[in-house]
């Protein structure tokens, strides 16, 4: 079987099927000329990715980065004066009315009262994946828990509704679960909506936040099983 | 969006970077690839970063057929001025400059997808999903790009190396 240019080129692209990668590894072994072909062929990609680093020596235009640093609708939200928010009973109608004000965007989710106390309930008792009513029309999925560096656990969750969309942060302390930060929009085809639609959303927040890995399916099973308990961790 | 976006800034320069050829229309690039991404929400199961890869290509091939791109290298003295140190330096300079001459050679498609896989790093199922191409061809053009680009390099070899 003849290789040409094509078959190396994805051979060094890993996208061949499996015997024919072997095959060409073989034959790489016996083939100086076809060896010294494939050389060609990566020196160009090693070439092309030094010459696109070159730009990461040049500043970046300020005109650009302001056009990102101008505050948007829904930009992701840290909230550590939300810990004095945060017992249950202090949800109330005004300081919802203070957080839509500092979003900037309408604070509708759950009408009913006390949601926290719900979202705690939640909080401490589903894994990752499981879905949890909140009231009639709201449900709450967790998808990740970590350590962060403070020693708190901490979950990133969505909740959703027919209305609004939330990616939410939040950390468990000695008074319970506190939110760290949120994104969320109304359920529109605005580029909001389609922002707080993706999980990853607040990852920036939680790389900054993490202390080690995210904790395994089994690590969080455990967690939830021994409520949260921290003094088995290392102790 | 923003937060995200800025962190994906590196990779979006390389990207106009790598097709431009030009520190200042890669720039001019990214600035109007942002001001059209702020203003058009990824598709749902389109990741970000190849959501704003997508747009940069369009966007870059809007201006491509409007206008004439600048040529990189030479042009960029501000790049040729980091690198003056020994002989080996000049050397990868020359051919940095020849790579560079050669990709504004290539057709367009094929700049786009040596940009998407050899730079980015991409799958050729996550370039096609991109460019809306079969993998097939992401395959095909590639190994034209990569041939064309061994054969200008090795010519630049034997025109400094003797």
């Amino acid at each position: 079987m003849k290789i040409t240019d094509e078959m190396l080129s994805a051979f060094l692209d890993s996208e061949l099927p499996e015997p024919q990668m072997q095959h060409i590894r073989e034959l790489l072994l016996q083939d100086e000329q076809l060896a010294e072909r494939l050389a060609a062929l990566a020196e160009v990609d090693l070439l092309l990715r030094q010459q696109a680093s070159l730009i990461d020596g040049t500043p970046v235009p300020q005109q650009l980065m302001a056009l990102l640093d101008e505050p948007e609708q829904g930009s992701v939200i840290r909230f550590p004066f939300w810990r004095r928010l945060a017992q249950p009973r202090q949800w109330h109608s005004a300081a919802a009315a203070c957080m839509a004000f500092a979003a900037g965007y309408a604070m509708v989710l759950w009408q009913q009262q006390d949601p926290w106390s719900e979202i705690s309930v939640a909080l401490e008792t589903q894994p990752a994946g499981a879905s949890y009513q909140l009231g009639t029309d709201s449900t709450l999925t967790p998808h990740l828990t970590f350590l962060d560096q403070q020693g708190r656990y901490c979950r990133q969750y969505q909740i959703s509704s027919t209305t609004e969309l939330s990616q939410q942060l939040a950390c468990r302390s000695a008074e319970g679960w506190q939110l760290e930060a949120m994104i969320k929009a109304a359920a529109t085809e605005s580029p909001l909506y389609q922002t707080a639609s993706g999980t990853a959303v607040l990852d920036p927040v939680i790389d900054q936040m993490i202390s080690g890995q995210v904790l395994s399916l089994s690590g969080e099973q455990q967690l939830i099983q021994q409520g949260w308990s921290t003094k088995h961790k290392g102790e | 969006m923003k937060t995200e976006l800025k962190t994906l800034l590196p990779q979006l320069r390389r990207f106009a970077f790598s097709l431009t050829g030009s520190v200042q229309d890669a720039d001019d690039l990214v600035q109007n690839t942002i001001e059209r991404l702020l203003n058009s929400p990824p598709e749902p199961h389109v990741t970000l970063l190849h959501w704003c890869f997508r747009v940069c290509r369009n966007v870059w091939i809007d201006e491509y057929r409007s206008r004439k791109v600048r040529q990189a290298g030479s042009n960029e003295p501000e790049l040729q001025e980091a690198s003056t140190d020994g002989e080996a330096t000049m050397l990868a300079q020359i051919q940095l400059t020849q790579v560079q001459s050669a990709i504004s050679q290539l057709p367009q498609d094929q700049q786009e997808v040596l940009s998407l896989v050899a730079v980015q790093g991409c799958s050729y199922a996550e370039a096609a999903q991109i460019l809306a191409l079969p993998a097939g061809t992401i395959m095909s053009r590639l190994a034209r790009a990569r041939s064309a680009l061994a054969q200008s390099v090795q010519l630049a070899k034997g025109s400094y190396v003797v």
